[in-house]
């Protein structure tokens, strides 16, 4: 299989925060990378750096064989970015956009039309190119961010968290585009806060945490290291009386986190740990309503290597 | 390139206020410029102090108003005077004027011998140079308000995407400056062609030679505007604005000007509207562009230095990844 991108020990600070520390990984062709990670978790600076905005300080980075240095303008030609922003011209049509994006790559006449109508085709897009971006829904203005970054077909394509704050249509015909983008040959990096996302479409996942690659597999290896583990949910009705220290003591909880009336509680599956949590809940003074358990999943993937929830 | 800069014109007709700026307020610009020519005659306003009567030689350069009181030393700002000449007890002349020292000992000369100095320069400012000085100002702030689709799309990280496919950041810029010179150029050129051929107003220059004048006036312009909108982030346009009246009036773009001030002299020297405009009035007068290779090279380094210094700038904040 094809090396597409190979990334060595990829350095980046901005003054004296590290936000890319070291990190390496490599990518075969076809595969779409699911890169998860907390805000602040290097991921866009990374992604930043994959698209040639933003040089690394130390490290070699090389992307469909080419030095990301010393031959940035033959990997631009090959790659195709969707940016976390909406970067598009609202007061322009949609066909305009995408013809302007796709001629920045030299493509012009019968080609151009082509690639325009495809990609316009591709999101769904293509019975409104003549109507301004700034008539579009949220979840339209993302489909067209994404026409204009994939219609000179890449070989390389890096979606930054492409789905955010869109409607369920939009976000399953932009899942379902990236798998059509998957089987005419596209290698993908797709970077998103939404873990049911990633688990749809990924072949393999990256979990980032500051600055650093704290897991990368498929789901279901990432998944086997922590199914020796068992998440329970309760719905407190009052958690300023709750000190979290005292269920963190409970032997075989590994885990402990409180979000509002939201307790989530990590434990190893080997104990009995359930009657000393809710014993634990009741000498504070938290009564509940509602308790969940729920078996080792990407989230508790995620939870479990980085302490926090992926939103957070 | 050339799809950089067809963008830019597919988006114009959004921005209503770069239409109206080309398409109505700079021919308004200019039939100021040649309405206010009018009132410079380029001829001394001077206030003669004095309770005696004392008769001068007539002169179409010079017009003497006899008064008693010393006017407000505002009336000069405000050029109702040019200069205010008062008799001493030795029956000297003493002259006070805002303008510079040359003009100052012309009146002088005059007073002293009825007739103004051989190679006084009073009577060189034409319409032309008024115009064009007018023009200079108002392509100076337009040239902002067509650069405008840099920072947006600096803000709306559409700049960041270009940068992503082979285009680099000059290409963009030089797209981006093209686009700006078309826009101040082809405009004003008509405006003042149209001025010119229809109402035949006389303009001080041939088409030829206002059409290079108008590709320094453009290129200035434009240079300024890409060097503003590479420093700042936010208000760009009241900072443009107010550095292009302030040079303006220091380069003497309305009228000469100097404060009689060696610094400020100084500084007014600097500026390349400045050497722009002595440029211009030579020609006007008939003068070859050969004569001022000085002041045009002067204007042409000013143009590369600001093009050059803006494009750095860009450069070095897409590697600290500010945009």
């Amino acid at each position: 299989m094809d090396t597409i991108v190979s990334v060595n020990n990829l350095e980046k600070s901005y003054q004296s925060k590290k936000a890319v520390a070291g990190i390496s990984f490599s990518i075969q062709k076809g595969e779409i990378l699911g890169l998860l990670g907390p805000n602040g978790a290097g991921k866009s600076t990374t992604i930043n750096i994959l698209a040639t905005v933003l040089s690394p300080d130390n490290g070699e980075v090389q992307i469909l064989g080419y030095d990301l240095i010393r031959e940035a303008k033959s990997i631009k030609k090959r790659i195709g970015i969707v940016p976390q922003d909406i970067a598009i011209f609202e007061e322009i049509t949609a066909e305009q956009n995408v013809r302007f994006f796709v001629g920045l790559y030299g493509f012009k006449g019968s080609k151009l039309n082509e690639l325009v109508q495809e990609a316009l085709d591709l999101v769904g897009l293509y019975d409104k190119k003549d109507d301004k971006p700034k008539t579009f829904s949220g979840g339209m203005k993302r489909r067209l961010n994404i026409a204009c970054a994939i219609a000179h077909r890449p070989k390389l394509i890096i979606m930054d968290e492409p789905t955010v704050g869109i409607d369920p249509q939009s976000r399953n015909h932009i899942l379902e585009s990236i798998k059509v983008l998957r089987q005419r040959g596209a290698t993908i990096i797709y970077s998103t806060h939404y873990m049911e996302e990633v688990e749809t479409i990924s072949d393999r996942i990256m979990i980032m945490n500051e600055g650093r690659i704290i897991a990368v597999g498929k789901k279901e290896e990432l998944i086997q290291n922590i199914r020796n583990e068992i998440t329970y949910t309760f719905e407190i009705d009052s958690s300023n009386q709750l000190d979290e220290r005292q269920i963190s003591q409970i032997v075989g909880v590994t885990n402990v986190q409180l979000y509002g009336k939201d307790l989530t509680i990590t434990s190893k599956k080997s104990k009995d740990t359930l009657n000393g949590i809710v014993s634990t809940l009741l000498d504070n003074g938290c009564s509940f309503e509602k308790m969940t358990s729920k078996e080792a999943s990407l989230e508790t993937v995620f939870l479990d290597l980085t302490g926090r929830r992926l939103r957070d | 390139m050339l799809n950089l800069i067809r963008n830019r014109f597919l988006r114009i007709p959004d921005k209503m206020h770069i239409m109206i700026i080309a398409v109505v307020v700079m021919p308004l610009f200019i039939g100021a410029a040649i309405f206010f020519s009018g009132h410079f005659t380029n001829v001394y306003k001077v206030a003669f102090i004095s309770d005696h009567a004392i008769s001068f030689p007539k002169s179409k350069s010079i017009q003497i108003d006899k008064i008693n009181e010393r006017p407000a030393t505002s009336s000069l700002a405000m050029g109702k005077y040019n200069a205010f000449v008062e008799v001493n007890k030795d029956g000297e002349f003493k002259v006070t004027t805002l303008k510079g020292e040359s003009d100052k000992k012309a009146i002088q000369t005059f007073f002293e011998g009825g007739k103004l100095p051989e190679n006084n320069k009073t009577e060189q400012r034409g319409i032309g140079t008024n115009i064009l000085g007018f023009v200079l100002m108002l392509a100076l702030m337009q040239g902002v308000a067509l650069t405008t689709f840099y920072p947006e799309d600096r803000n709306n990280s559409t700049f960041k995407r270009i940068l992503t496919s082979p285009v680099n950041s000059r290409q963009y810029l030089a797209a981006q400056g093209i686009f700006t010179f078309i826009c101040l150029y082809v405009p004003t050129f008509i405006a003042i062609a149209i001025t010119k051929i229809c109402f035949g107003v006389e303009i001080g220059f041939g088409l030829g030679n206002l059409a290079v004048l108008l590709v320094i006036l453009a290129s200035l312009a434009t240079a300024f505007s890409l060097f503003m909108a590479s420093i700042m982030d936010r208000n760009i346009s009241l900072g443009t604005s107010g550095i292009s009246i302030i040079t303006c009036i220091l380069a003497g773009c309305f009228f000469n000007f100097t404060g009689n001030i060696k610094v400020l002299d100084v500084l007014c020297n600097i500026l390349p509207q400045k050497a722009f405009m002595i440029l211009i009035q030579a020609v006007e007068n008939g003068r070859a562009f050969q004569e001022f290779a000085g002041q045009l090279t002067y204007t042409v380094t000013w143009v590369f230095a600001l093009w050059l210094v803006g494009s750095v700038v860009t450069n070095r904040r897409i590697k600290k990844g500010v945009y």
